[in-house]
């Protein structure tokens, strides 16, 4: 497939996983590899913890307003990153301010009204973040919108948020936002979430599991997965004179038994979802040139 | 101190780290090596994936009480294990302290209080804060085992008990439930601005259920709060051990280090590093001129070498805690077996070559 192709499928790709998969070097290298492909790209980090600035060699923390990413490699002119961190906080008061009430606002925050708000009506917060992403997607600054979703099984709840809301108030502007949110979502055109796993048991488990609750309950369209961290190198021929004790034969056998461990695991995968996926390979320490370089080469061996 | 005497002398080890790290697993395993010490302990995983509450025998049994587990793995005491769930907990805990079934019937039926005891955060973190203080005092076990939900902040699990205490202390809240005559609408939109912003955000229907809500729930506060206290001091308690789980990669380091520092800015202190699933290093005496396997041989030591220097801060850091060093295996640990293992490095019986 055309990395262009690939990469304007939809404008909004939010990318999920189980905790410890690499789900923020991924988005990253993903943002690297579309702005390389000469697309204006928006990389929004959901979650507090500062790796994203770390992936990208950002010097100052990511805040609501947009920061440029310097680009070590600018391969086609107008590609570029910016990147900012959306939280519900900094989402409401957004809202309360393009609403005429930023007075309020201040103090909504500043006497913690904003926690017993999300407790009066659950899903809240996921709300208002999924709602200034649309607002975002609708502005059209950006080709594509790379969303660094939420740890852990928080991406679920993230997603099904709107549904409850919209079922469970029944009017208002919670309903009418989350209608919006919902129409959005199950749009493959203008959003699609990517998942990234381990070729291991448990997040392979996990990613099945999440993408039939997806597919069924959110119905939200699911772009390639991803698997992360699989060994380069197949398995070893090991001759029978070496020494079985040897650091050199235990190397091996232990290199083997991973590399067999992780092939049944992708085979279990690809057994259970019939999705296209892309591999990054094994990096010890997490460079999103590096992954941006091997996912447009897995994206251009896509049918 | 060694994780060995840290199981010994501790009434509940709570396991804390970001999501994937191996916090179920290492409960789990806690849970092994605390009955071969002769200990009855109750390990209580919210793992979502049930494999490993499978492999501890809990197929089928996911009605949030305490399983036996019978294993070869255990050799004296007893292992208890369960899963959590939140929302039997929830029902249990409005059943504890609702005057009569009228009460405990309209809270169950409450919209809110259907939301709030479903998915939001924070009621997951509360419940299993809640049924540890349940086991610590079922004289059955002496000791607790109890993985923390895998959220954004780890430190919810400490702040849950609290949280619902501030709401019930909230301004807001004694707001929404002043004496009326209008009846509840007349409150959103004739009392403070702040409430009518919140009806303009959340919709009035909102605010209706949550008043309700509220409403019903009136009289059982107090029950609540001296229960959130207790919970609280519990959480403190010297015999309360906070052990850390991390991988040896980056990202899972710096989480680490920012619930550490929590911990600490908390009046808190770690009991106890784990770090799962090390890559291990390999003699480099080798005889023969392979150059792939001198490259692979090279390549997992490398790998070791700069796992090595990735954790080298965080254990200087929790110095003098205990740390205990779980070597990557080979093999998936996916039953009582392969967790015995996981049991024996975590104790020290297994030697593991730091290197």
């Amino acid at each position: 497939m055309d990395q262009l192709t690939f990469f304007t499928a939809s404008r909004i790709v939010i990318v999920a996983g189980k905790g410890g998969v690499g789900k923020t070097t991924i988005s990253a290298g993903l943002a690297m590899a579309a702005a390389q492909t000469g697309l204006r790209v928006l990389f929004i980090e959901l979650d507090e913890k500062p790796s994203a600035e770390r992936i990208f060699n950002c010097q100052t923390p990511l805040g609501y307003e947009p920061t440029e990413i310097p680009l070590v490699d600018r391969r086609r002119g107008t590609g570029h990153i910016t990147a900012r961190r959306i939280t519900a906080a900094g989402a409401l008061t957004d809202y309360l301010n393009t609403h005429g009430l930023g007075r309020v606002s201040r103090r909504l925050l500043r006497t913690g009204v904003l926690d017993i708000v999300a407790t009066a009506a659950p899903g809240i917060d996921d709300l208002l973040v999924l709602g200034k992403i649309k607002a975002i997607e609708r502005e059209g600054i950006a080709d594509l919108i790379v969303v660094d979703g939420p740890a852990a099984g928080h991406a679920i709840s993230l997603l099904m948020a709107p549904r409850a809301l919209h079922e469970s108030i029944t009017g208002g502007p919670i309903h009418q936002q989350a209608g919006e949110i919902l129409e959005l979502l199950s749009d493959g055109a203008r959003c699609q979430v990517m998942l990234v796993t381990l070729p291991e048991t448990t997040p392979v488990n996990e990613l099945i599991e999440t993408a039939f609750t997806l597919e069924d309950e959110v119905g939200i369209q699911l772009a390639p997965l991803v698997i992360n961290g699989v060994e380069e190198h197949g398995v070893l021929a090991i001759p029978g004179l070496l020494d079985p004790k040897s650091g050199l034969v235990q190397a091996a056998q232990f290199h083997n038994s991973r590399v067999r461990q992780q092939a049944y695991e992708i085979t279990r995968l690809s057994e259970r979802l019939a999705i296209p996926t892309l591999t990054v390979p094994f990096l010890s320490t997490a460079n999103c040139d590096v992954i941006a370089t091997s996912l447009i080469e897995q994206i251009q061996l896509l049918p | 101190m060694t994780t060995k005497s840290l199981i010994k002398n501790s009434s509940i080890i709570i396991c804390c780290g970001s999501g994937g790290v191996g916090k179920t697993t290492l409960s789990a395993a806690i849970g092994i090596a605390a009955a071969n010490a002769g200990l009855r302990v109750v390990v209580v995983t919210i793992d979502p994936a049930k494999r490993l509450a499978d492999a501890l025998g809990l197929y089928g049994k996911l009605d949030n009480e305490p399983h036996r587990v019978n294993s070869a793995q255990v050799k004296s005491g007893e292992l208890w294990a369960m899963m959590l769930d939140s929302q039997s907990t929830f029902n249990d805990v409005i059943r504890t302290y609702s005057t009569d079934n009228e009460q405990v019937e309209r809270i169950m039926t409450n919209r809110f209080f259907r939301n709030i005891s479903k998915n939001i955060s924070g009621t997951q973190e509360y419940m299993a804060a809640e049924k540890l203080f349940q086991l610590h005092g079922d004289k059955r076990f002496d000791l607790v085992v109890i993985d923390t939900p895998p959220t954004r902040d780890a430190l919810d699990f400490l702040d849950a008990p609290n949280r619902l205490v501030r709401f019930l202390d909230h301004r807001l809240y004694r707001i929404l439930l002043s004496p009326t005559r209008g009846g509840f609408k007349v409150i959103t939109t004739a009392m403070q601005p702040i409430v009518r912003a919140i009806a303009r955000i959340v919709g009035t229907q909102a605010l209706d259920d949550a008043i309700t809500f509220f409403r019903t729930f009136d009289g059982m506060e107090d029950g609540f709060r001296r229960r959130a206290s207790e919970v609280v001091s519990l959480l403190r308690s010297s015999t309360t051990a906070y052990v850390v789980v991390t991988s040896p990669n980056i990202e899972s380091i710096d989480e680490a280090e920012f619930f550490i520092s929590k911990l600490e800015s908390d009046g808190l202190s770690i009991a106890a590093l784990i770090i799962n699933r090390i890559q291990p290093s390999f003699e480099t005496n080798a005889v023969d001129d392979n150059l792939e396997l001198q490259h692979n041989l090279f390549e997992l030591n490398e790998r070791a070498r700069q796992q090595r220097t990735n954790v080298a801060e965080l254990i200087a850091h929790v110095a003098p805690a205990p740390v205990a060093y779980i070597p990557l295996l080979a093999y998936d640990v996916a039953n009582t077996d392969t967790l015995g293992i996981v049991a024996s490095y975590l104790v020290g019986d297994q030697a593991y070559r730091i290197g």
